[in-house]
């Protein structure tokens, strides 16, 4: 057992913080909303500086244009990325993380090749065409259908939480090209090209706030999209999705795990500036505030730990259902958290314009322990993989 | 380098350690007949020592085996498992304490297991002495008890203790007493800038890691083997979820206990502050799984009959030894956290 960064490790580190220091993006991020396209532009400019400077795709094989970064290095990278304050990904996310890594397991050349560049060079959008309404933890229940026409498939359903739909070029579009038999079969993993007549779009408002339209239904109306486009073998759609899951566990977080890292020490800092309930001594003073203070600065080493203990797997082995242990406890610690952020505030907690902008992404926590696989539904992987409960239904 | 997974050879360890425990001091040991049978781990303490637990990392010029902070921790998470009297934690960091101040004779003589420590928790951490009152754990017949204050660490020789009063204990497995010790500064002593006390902390950790697993154990075991309403009832959500839940701690708490042993070994600046952290996360884990336990085994659990209430009762001995979660809090918010520009660890 050890960790200690090697001479060439820290270099490397040196070499990501000069480069981010001198390269993040000066202006905030454009507010995301339905027709919003200036954060498309903003993230996909980034996303080219990044290529144009060899750090795109940095968990990518070399052999497919990424930078090929060793485990270590992609957690170095993205420690620093966090402390530099650089952009999230936002509506590069699932090229860079889902459907790229996907096509690299999956594709065919011809998928590669024409898709891979685009996706580094930051000049395509992607988004996710999984959850439908009827489908969510139990993803394979989906309906949307897709009948073979020719050298076509033509869909028809609805797909649900898509974000960054109306900014996307392409989505990984997960549907049901074979009726009856086993659920997880009879699914089929497809490019499905944004701007294919027959798809409509219903923005979806979320408690963020009154313009915060995160995300979308889409709607397919015999929508016809080449054979060409299937990823994967046909009907193997359950298993080309989940070639890549373990893409959104793991190093997937350290970004945001440094933020909350970054957090609690400015709450810190404002409960030591702040004055309590009485008006007159700190904030920190006071017994509660301090004994949740203490506890989230624990919390996120323990975090901090657990995502260290995370890669060390992964580099020694295969990454287990572990990853949903880290998800599970992060989603909460990091809710409890920015609940904290709030209640420091006291009554400015109600404004959503307050400067001290903790409101909006305490309203965004909310989510936390709901996207990319219900905090349930990890608690459901960890009994039954990890310590062997007895499975729940599987119609 | 990020390893954090067991080598083979501490696997061996810990293997052989555990095998030993399953042998000499199984669960069984705690089944009252038909009242509670007074703690006897100390008189198998003498195999730990031949196995080496007690002189696990202290150097082999010294007389011990060699090994390093976190081979010690992987043992205490082992002593936990089974519930070992925490005197052999008490013992582990006393040779630590007899070799730094001079003693090496004594230091030998903790190794070999027949000379238990017992802990002593004191009622308020001292701020550069280690007078005061403590409670004494385990520590009839004992002749040293381990002091743990913000002064550093302490063995107190039988000598200097005073107005010992034996009370009632809240672990019945354990024998307990107040008592005052009045030496300000015991002659055996390691200052808290030494940064032992560390890996006194660490090794209570791991303890606690080891105590909230042991509690999840037991959860998961029946879970699977107690039926009602036609189905094992581990299948049902609610239990299954609480499981879950007790992973997600303990195994918090172990990377916790570990990420900060390897930082103390690599001298990283923010040792104190993931010690602490530690602390907390460990406690917190030792008391939650230990509680759910309880409940996941319903009224078998609350009997006297059944070993679960034992997990809570070592969980307040230890969250108490070297300061609870309280005084843990207020030194995890004055501690210098790790810096923001300079990761290297």
């Amino acid at each position: 057992m050890q960790i200690e960064f090697t001479r060439q490790e820290q270099a490397f580190r040196s070499e990501v913080r000069s480069w981010l220091r001198a390269n993040v993006p000066a202006g905030e991020r454009p507010i995301h909303s339905d027709r919003n396209l200036d954060i498309r532009e903003f993230d996909l400019e980034w996303q080219r500086k990044q290529f144009d400077a060899g750090w795109a795709g940095i968990s990518w094989p070399s052999e497919y244009g990424g930078r090929g970064a060793s485990l270590i290095e992609q957690l170095i990278w993205h420690e620093e990325y966090a402390r530099a304050g650089a952009p999230r990904a936002g509506s590069c996310f699932v090229g860079l993380s889902h459907a790229g890594p996907t096509l690299i397991a999956r594709g065919t050349p011809e998928q590669q090749a024409f898709h891979l560049p685009r996706i580094l060079r930051g000049e395509a959008v992607w988004c996710q065409g999984f959850s439908e309404p009827g489908a969510g933890s139990d993803l394979a229940a989906l309906s949307t259908r897709a009948e073979i026409d020719g050298d076509h498939l033509v869909v028809n359903g609805s797909k649900i939480w898509t974000s960054y739909a109306s900014v996307a070029d392409y989505q990984e579009l997960l549907c049901r090209t074979e009726a009856g038999g086993r659920k997880h079969s009879g699914i089929s993993w497809v490019i499905c090209p944004m701007d294919t007549p027959g798809i409509e779009l219903r923005p979806i408002l979320t408690m963020v706030g009154p313009n915060d339209f995160h995300f979308c239904q889409v709607f397919y109306n015999d929508v016809r999209i080449p054979l060409a486009n299937v990823v994967g073998e046909i009907n193997d759609g359950w298993g080309v999705a989940n070639a890549t899951l373990g893409f959104e566990r793991g190093t997937g977080f350290i970004a945001d795990q440094i933020q909350n890292s970054e957090l609690v020490e400015r709450l810190i800092a404002m409960a030591r500036e702040r004055r309590g309930l009485d008006g007159l001594s700190a904030a920190i003073d006071d017994g509660d505030f301090a004994s949740r203070l203490a506890m989230s600065r624990a919390e996120m080493a323990g975090v901090r730990a657990m995502t260290y203990a995370t890669v060390s797997r992964a580099a020694n082995e295969n990454p287990g259902p572990e990853g949903s242990l880290v998800k599970l406890f992060f989603s909460e610690a990091s809710q409890r958290l920015r609940r904290l952020g709030v209640d420091l505030l006291g009554p400015e907690a109600l404004e959503l314009s307050s400067d001290a902008g903790l409101t909006t992404p305490y309203l965004r926590s909310y989510a936390a322990s709901i996207g990319g696989g219900t905090s349930d539904v990890q608690r459901n992987i960890v009994a039954e993989r990890v310590l062997g409960l007895p499975r729940g239904p599987r119609p | 380098m990020i390893d954090m997974e067991m080598s083979s050879e501490q696997q061996q360890i810990v293997d052989s350690v555990r095998s030993l425990l399953t042998d000499v001091l199984p669960y069984e040991r705690f089944v009252p007949r038909p009242t509670p049978v007074p703690n006897q781990d100390r008189a198998q303490f003498p195999k730990l020592g031949e196995l080496g637990v007690f002189g696990l990392g202290l150097s082999e010029a010294d007389g011990g085996v060699g090994y390093s902070m976190v081979e010690e921790v992987l043992v205490a998470r082992e002593l936990g498992r089974f519930l070992v009297s925490p005197t052999a934690i008490a013992t582990m960091i006393g040779v630590h304490v007899a070799q730094a101040a001079g003693d090496p004779e004594l230091a030998r003589r903790l190794m070999q297991g027949g000379t238990p420590v017992a802990p002593a928790l004191a009622f308020n951490s001292a701020k550069n002495h280690f007078a005061g009152e403590y409670h004494l754990v385990d520590g009839d017949r004992a002749e040293w008890a381990l002091a743990w204050s913000e002064a550093g660490v302490a063995l107190v020789g039988f000598d200097d203790w005073s107005e010992l009063e034996a009370v009632p204990s809240i672990d019945s497995t354990l024998w307990l007493a107040r008592v005052r010790f009045n030496g300000l500064m015991p002659d055996l002593r390691v200052v808290a800038a030494k940064g032992l006390w560390r890996r006194a902390q660490l090794l209570v950790c791991a303890y606690l890691t080891g105590v909230a697993e042991a509690a999840l154990d037991d959860s998961v075991e029946y879970a699977k083997v107690r039926e009602q309403f036609q189905q094992p009832i581990g299948g049902f959500q609610a239990i299954k979820h609480r499981c879950a839940d007790m992973l997600a701690r303990s195994s918090v708490a172990w990377n916790s206990t570990i990420f900060a042993a390897l930082t103390d070994v690599v001298e990283g600046q923010d040792a104190d502050f993931q010690a602490i952290a530690a602390k907390l996360l460990a406690s917190d884990a030792a008391f939650r799984n230990a509680a759910i336990n309880i409940q996941n085994h319903g009224a078998y659990g609350f009997t006297g009959e059944h070993h679960a209430h034992l997990f809570v009762k070592r969980a307040h001995m230890l969250d108490r030894f070297g300061g609870d979660a309280t005084y843990q809090k207020q030194r995890m918010l004055g501690a210098k956290p790790p810096s923001q520009e300079s990761v290297s660890l």
